[in-house]
């Protein structure tokens, strides 16, 4: 199975090596921007810092598309299971390595007083913050991929993260503060910070762990 | 005699099209060809001997393994060779080796440097940059180079020229060298089934109309031509179809010795191609539809 994953970052090294290039600029770019004073707005550098990750973390996926490559690869010696875990652990890894030349890239181009301006870009709860939007993303978003295929599963899956959105919204709109949900909610946060991240933990090992069960059903039984 | 491939009554079903109690041998060391008209479930079989495409029911046995349950281990023994290749375009023949060899423990460097100066291609051109031959020998470069027993080409030829198609044909001659090879190719040039294939294995809808070998079909299949006053409602049904024109008939008979018996020195007997057999028995599928 480490072949499948090693085999993507064989074959896209170029493309690879540009992105990260492109995303080390932007980063630096970010600071250098912030030290000729100009007004850049921090929560839209790490909007964008999410989104150019969630876009690495689906080259490999984009590649196989253009390529066709599944039909090739599902055919040597590998099993629909591997191919499915393989799918899950590049994005991850992409995902760990793009946020990781994000940070390199701002902390090397910083100044003390940007560190102090804005000291939690260059904390670790931030990125690892990041790194589980783009677990979790991964997570809702990979089942729809091998059920649909590329275009049609991101199709489906805006679909199902739209509904998401708007039910959240009227849900938390149309909800009596006093009631059940916002009291478990404001007693959810009254807990430690260690309790509550290690719940976040395993929440989000379920949701992936589902996920990946989802996916693996779902592809084994494919026609490719 | 073992045998490398054992297919018994698969049946897999899409919107439009079913292929229907699919069952065929082929044994170890010999070059089956897969034919029938565009659509008539080669790829599908392919596909599903590869576990590309699920089946619905029914056995496959590759190397006498299961094909699902030894799925991996029976992919280690087989080159594979799909009509349209579907690698990387970026990437060049050097690159794409280093993709694919570690998948295989038996990949041998010294076979893929043969296969490609044989086949003078390029190592450091862009896939995207070669004609479609040039795809296709470097596909069959690919399948050959982890010393694989089963060697299984979907279309291999089509598109190709009369040139790079005998090169082709030479290399699975070549294959066959050793005894223990298997090869199992579709194609709809039914010359190149001529050529090199030992087995034939016709598909039709979704059918199979035969499986044989390439003398049985030669010696028994023929083309008959006589005149009209021949032909009855009693003699018409001992053709798979047959062409009534203003001068006479034309049919072909899946019984040579059956049709002498009934037209004796009265008609011609001419030996049917493989084109004329696909063709009849198309007229035979269409009229029975």
């Amino acid at each position: 199975m480490l072949s499948l994953i090693i085999k993507d970052f064989r074959a896209q090294k170029q493309y690879l090596l540009l992105l990260f290039i492109m995303i080390a600029g932007f980063s630096a770019g970010f600071n250098i921007a912030q030290r000729v004073e100009a007004d850049i707005e921090v929560e839209l550098y790490i909007l964008a810092v999410v989104l150019s990750t969630l876009f690495a973390s689906k080259l490999f996926t984009l590649f196989d598309f253009q390529a066709n490559a599944a039909l090739f690869f599902a055919a040597l010696p590998v099993t629909r299971k591997q191919m499915v875990i393989a799918a899950y652990s590049s994005s991850a890894l992409l995902a760990v390595v793009t946020l990781s030349v994000h940070y390199i890239a701002v902390v090397l181009s910083s100044t003390e007083l940007l560190r102090a301006e804005h000291s939690f870009m260059y904390e670790a709860p931030m990125w690892i913050f990041a790194f589980v939007i783009m677990v979790l993303t991964d997570a809702f978003s990979f089942p729809f991929s091998f059920k649909y295929g590329l275009v049609k599963g991101s199709f489906f899956y805006g679909c199902f993260f739209i509904t998401l959105i708007i039910t959240a919204i009227i849900t938390i709109n149309t909800l009596n503060p006093a009631g059940l949900i916002y009291s478990w909610f404001n007693a959810f946060l009254k807990q430690s910070p260690v309790w509550i991240i290690s719940q976040l933990i395993v929440f989000g090992i379920i949701i992936l762990g589902t996920s990946i069960f989802i996916s693996m059903r779902t592809y084994q039984g494919k026609d490719l | 005699m073992t045998n490398a491939l054992e297919i018994t009554n698969l049946c897999k079903s899409y919107k439009g099209f079913h292929l229907q109690n699919v069952s065929f041998n082929l044994p170890t060391g010999y070059i089956m060809g897969l034919i029938g008209p565009n659509g008539a479930g080669k790829t599908t079989i392919i596909k599903t001997i590869l576990n590309l495409v699920m089946k619905q029911e029914g056995s496959i046995k590759v190397f006498g393994l299961d094909h699902q349950k030894e799925e991996v281990a029976i992919k280690k023994r087989i080159g594979f060779v799909f009509d349209t290749p579907a690698f990387y375009p970026h990437l060049n023949l050097k690159q794409l080796k280093n993709v694919v060899a570690p998948f295989y423990e038996q990949w041998d460097n010294t076979v893929f440097d043969d296969l490609l100066d044989r086949f003078t291609l390029p190592l450091n051109k862009p896939l995207k940059q070669f004609s479609r031959g040039m795809n296709m020998k470097a596909s069959i470069a690919i399948a050959l180079s982890h010393h694989a027993d089963f060697i299984i080409m979907d279309e291999p030829t089509s598109g190709l020229d009369p040139v790079v198609r005998r090169e082709m044909l030479d290399v699975l001659r070549g294959i066959m060298q050793d005894e223990n090879k298997s090869i199992l190719f579709s194609s709809h040039v039914t010359s190149d089934i001529e050529q090199a294939a030992d087995f034939i294995t016709y598909v039709n809808q979704g059918q199979v109309v035969f499986s044989k070998t390439k003398d049985d079909v030669n010696e028994s299949f023929a083309i008959v031509k006589g005149g009209n006053d021949l032909l009855n409602a009693s003699s018409a049904k001992s053709f798979v179809a047959v062409r009534e024109g203003e001068f006479g008939f034309e049919g072909l008979s899946a019984d040579v010795h059956a049709s002498k018996k009934i037209f004796g020195e009265q008609a011609v007997y001419e030996k049917a191609s493989l084109e004329d057999i696909m063709f009849y028995h198309n007229l035979k599928f269409k009229s029975t539809n």
